[in-house]
C-alpha cells in the first residue's frame, strides 16, 4: 500500500518533470533567431514549403494555442521533420538511440566495478600511500574534459599501441541483422562470434573513458561511507568474533554503506548520457550525441531540440526507475516514506 | 580605513602561512590562475590570432615556450588571452546562476507555505532534467558563440544552488534568534541581510567555487559540440578542439590547453574542498 503510493507520487512527479521539459524545449523554439517556420522548413525550402510549415506550426495562432498544439504534436511522436535527413526526427532518433544505449550501460557497469573494489582497498588502507593515490587520481581525473581524456586514449591506446579499434562501433567486415540497434547484442543474436568480439572491441575503450570520470565521484563517495561503517560498534562486534575479510567487506561493510552511493548512481545515469554525447564524437560512434552534433552543425534547429526533449525523457524515465530500486531494495527509505506520506 | 585594511591583509597573510605546503600551492596555482587570465593580454607575447603558416607548427621553444599552432599562432599567447575568455565567462556563469538561486530561495523562505512549495517542486524538476543538454539546445537555439553557451549554462544551472541555499536557511529559520529578531520588529530586509544570508553563505562559497571549475570544463565541452567559442576564439576548449587531430603530430598545440583546463579546474575543485574543511563541513578533505 505504501509502495504503491509512493510509486504513484513519483510517477506523477515524473509526469511533471516531462511537461515542464516540454514547456523548456517549446519557450526554446520561440527563442531561435529569424523566422520559425523558415528554420523548420530548411535554408532552401520554397517560399510555398515555408508557408505550409507555418500553417502545419500554427505559427499564426496565439502562443498558448501554439504551445498545446505542441504538445499534443509531441504526445503523437512527432518531433518535426530533419532538414538535413529529411526523415521524422523521432525516426532518426529511434535509429540512433541503442547506440548510446549500449554505450551507458556498459559505463554504468564499468563505473560500479571499478569504484566499489576500489573504495574498499582505499577504505581498508585509509591514510596509506595506496589511499592517497587514489584519492588525488579521482579528483585530477575530474578536472579532464571527457573528451579531452577520450581523444588522449584513443590517439595512445588505439592509435599508438593499437589496443582498440580507433572509430565505429563494428569492423566493416561484420554485417548483423538489426534486431536491436545494439551492436553487441545483434551479433549475438546472429550468433556471429567474430563480430560480437568485434563489437566488444569497439565498445570497450569508449565505455572505460565514459565511466572513469564517473567511477571517481562513486569512489569517493563509496569510500567516505565505507569509512563510516567500519568505524561503526557492529563492524567492531563482528570484527572481533573473527569474521574473515570477504564475508566481513560482503556481508557487513558494503551493504550498510552502498545507500548514498546508489542514490548518487542514479543521478549519474542522466550526466552519463550527456557525457556520452561528446564521447560518442569522438570515437564517431554514430548514436544520439553524433546525431545531435551534426544537426548543430548544419543548423537543424529541429532536430537539436528533439534529441533534447528525447534525451530529457530518457533521463526522467532512468532517474524514476534508479528512484523505485532504491525503495525496493532499501526499507529503511520505504518506511521514511510511508511516514511522510502519512503526515 | 587604510589600517583595518592592513590588518586583514596582515591576518590573510598569516593564515595562508599557517597552511599547509599543499594548502598553500593550491591556493597559489587559483591566485596566479586568476592573475594570468585578467592580465593575460596585456602578458601575451604575441597576437592571439595573427597567423603566420611559415612558423605553422614550432615546437616548444625559447621563442614559444608553448610552441605554435597550424595556423603559426603562438600557443601561450592564445591560452592567456584566451584565459579572459574562458574563466571570466565560467565566472559570469556562475554569478548568474547564483543570483537566479538566490532569488529563488529567498523568496521560497520569505513567500509562504504556498510560494515555497511551488518553487522548490520547480527546483525538484529542475535538478530532474539534464541541464548541459538544454543549455546545449539553448545554445544551440540562439546560435553558437560564447555569450550563448554563458546565458544557456547560467539560465540552466540555478536549481542547485537554491536547492542548497533553501536548506540552509530552512535551518535558520529554526533558530531561536530568528524569532526573537522576528518578535523585537526586525524588518524583512535586515532580517534577511544580518541574520539569515551569513550563516547560509559559507555553504553556498564552496559549492561556487567548486563550480567555476566544473563549468570551465563545461564551457569547453560545449565548445566541442559546436554550439559554444568559434574559431578563431581562443577559448580553452575551442583551441582544444582545434587541437583535436594534431596529438600524433603536434601535441604541445593540444597538450597545453587540455594541460590549462585540468590545472585550472583541479584547482578550483581543491579549493572549494579546502575552504569545506576550514568551515568545517565535513572531517576530512580529499587529501
Amino acid at each position: 500500500m505504501d509502495i504503491a503510493l509512493y510509486t504513484l507520487r513519483r510517477l506523477g512527479a515524473a509526469i511533471f518533470s516531462t511537461f515542464a521539459l516540454v514547456a523548456l524545449v517549446f519557450l526554446i523554439t520561440k527563442l531561435v533567431p529569424g523566422d520559425e517556420a523558415q528554420v523548420a522548413a530548411g535554408r532552401y525550402a520554397s517560399p510555398e514549403q515555408v508557408e505550409a510549415m507555418r500553417q502545419k506550426l500554427g505559427l499564426t495562432q496565439p502562443l498558448i494555442e501554439q504551445f498545446f498544439a505542441y504538445l499534443a504534436r509531441i504526445l503523437q511522436g512527432d518531433l518535426g521533420t530533419s532538414i538535413s535527413t529529411f526523415q521524422p526526427v523521432l525516426t532518426d532518433l529511434t535509429t540512433v538511440i541503442p547506440a548510446t544505449l549500449e554505450l551507458v550501460v556498459a559505463a554504468f557497469l564499468i563505473d560500479i566495478a571499478v569504484a566499489v573494489p576500489l573504495a574498499v582497498l582505499a577504505a581498508y588502507r585509509a591514510g596509506r600511500p595506496v589511499d592517497n593515490a587514489l584519492r588525488v587520481g579521482a579528483v585530477l581525473l575530474n578536472g579532464i574534459p571527457a573528451f579531452g581524456l577520450a581523444l588522449i586514449a584513443q590517439h595512445f591506446l588505439s592509435e599508438k599501441l593499437r589496443l582498440f579499434p580507433i572509430l565505429g562501433r563494428l569492423g566493416d567486415e561484420f554485417e548483423v541483422t538489426r534486431r536491436t540497434g545494439m551492436a553487441t547484442i545483434d551479433s549475438l543474436l546472429d550468433g556471429n562470434v567474430a563480430a560480437f568480439s568485434s563489437a566488444i572491441g569497439h565498445l570497450i575503450l569508449p565505455a572505460i573513458v565514459l565511466a572513469l570520470p564517473f567511477a571517481a565521484i562513486t569512489f569517493r563517495a563509496m569510500r567516505v561511507s565505507l569509512l563510516a561503517v567500519m568505524q561503526s560498534d557492529f563492524a567492531l562486534v563482528a570484527k572481533a568474533k573473527g569474521v574473515g575479510l570477504p564475508r566481513m567487506v560482503m556481508r557487513h561493510l558494503l551493504p550498510n554503506a552502498s545507500g548514498p552511493t546508489v542514490a548518487l548512481l542514479g543521478i549519474q545515469i542522466g550526466w552519463l548520457f550527456t557525457v556520452a554525447i561528446l564521447v560518442e564524437n569522438v570515437f564517431a560512434r554514430s548514436g544520439i550525441g553524433t546525431y545531435l552534433t551534426q544537426a548543430v552543425s548544419q543548423k537543424d534547429t529541429f532536430a537539436v531540440l528533439g534529441s533534447v526533449l528525447f534525451l530529457g525523457i530518457i533521463v526522467t524515465v532512468a532517474n524514476l526507475a534508479a528512484d523505485l530500486i532504491i525503495m525496493i531494495t532499501d526499507p529503511r527509505i520505504r518506511s521514511q516514506h510511508a511516514g511522510s506520506a502519512d503526515a | 580605513m587604510p589600517s583595518a585594511a592592513f590588518v586583514h591583509l596582515a591576518g590573510v597573510f598569516r593564515s595562508f602561512m599557517r597552511m599547509g605546503i599543499f594548502d598553500r600551492i593550491v591556493l597559489g596555482t587559483v591566485v596566479v590562475v586568476i592573475v594570468l587570465a585578467l592580465f593575460g593580454p596585456l602578458l601575451a607575447p604575441y597576437d592571439s590570432l595573427r597567423s603566420d603558416i611559415v612558423n605553422a607548427f614550432q615546437p616548444p621553444s625559447a621563442a614559444h615556450w608553448f610552441g605554435t599552432d597550424q595556423q603559426g599562432r603562438d600557443v601561450l599567447s592564445r591560452l592567456l588571452v584566451g584565459g579572459q575568455i574562458s574563466l571570466l565567462s565560467s565566472v559570469a556563469i556562475v554569478a548568474l546562476f547564483a543570483l537566479i538561486g538566490v532569488i529563488v530561495a529567498t523568496t521560497a523562505t520569505l513567500g509562504g507555505r504556498w510560494v515555497d512549495q511551488v518553487l522548490m517542486r520547480a527546483v525538484d524538476v529542475g535538478l530532474a532534467l539534464p541541464g548541459m543538454v538544454l543549455a546545449l539546445g539553448l545554445a544551440a537555439a540562439l546560435g553558437p558563440s560564447v555569450q550563448s553557451a554563458i546565458i544557456a549554462l547560467g539560465l540552466s544551472g540555478w536549481p542547485a544552488t537554491a536547492r542548497l541555499l533553501r536548506t540552509a536557511m530552512a535551518e535558520t529559520m529554526a533558530q531561536p534568534y530568528i524569532e526573537g529578531a522576528k518578535v523585537l520588529g526586525v524588518p524583512k530586509a535586515r532580517l534577511l541581510l544580518r541574520h539569515i544570508w551569513p550563516n547560509a553563505k559559507d555553504v553556498l562559497v564552496v559549492q561556487w567555487t567548486m563550480d567555476v571549475g566544473v563549468t570551465i570544463v563545461v564551457l569547453a565541452s560545449l565548445s566541442f559540440l559546436g554550439v559554444g567559442a568559434q574559431p578563431p576564439t581562443p577559448e580553452w576548449g575551442a583551441m582544444l578542439t582545434e587541437a583535436s587531430g594534431q596529438i600524433g603530430t603536434a601535441w604541445w598545440t593540444f597538450a597545453a590547453p587540455a594541460a590549462t583546463i585540468t590545472v585550472t579546474a583541479f584547482a578550483f575543485g581543491l579549493l572549494g574542498e579546502m575552504l569545506q574543511m576550514r568551515d568545517g563541513q565535513v572531517e576530512e578533505g580529499p587529501l
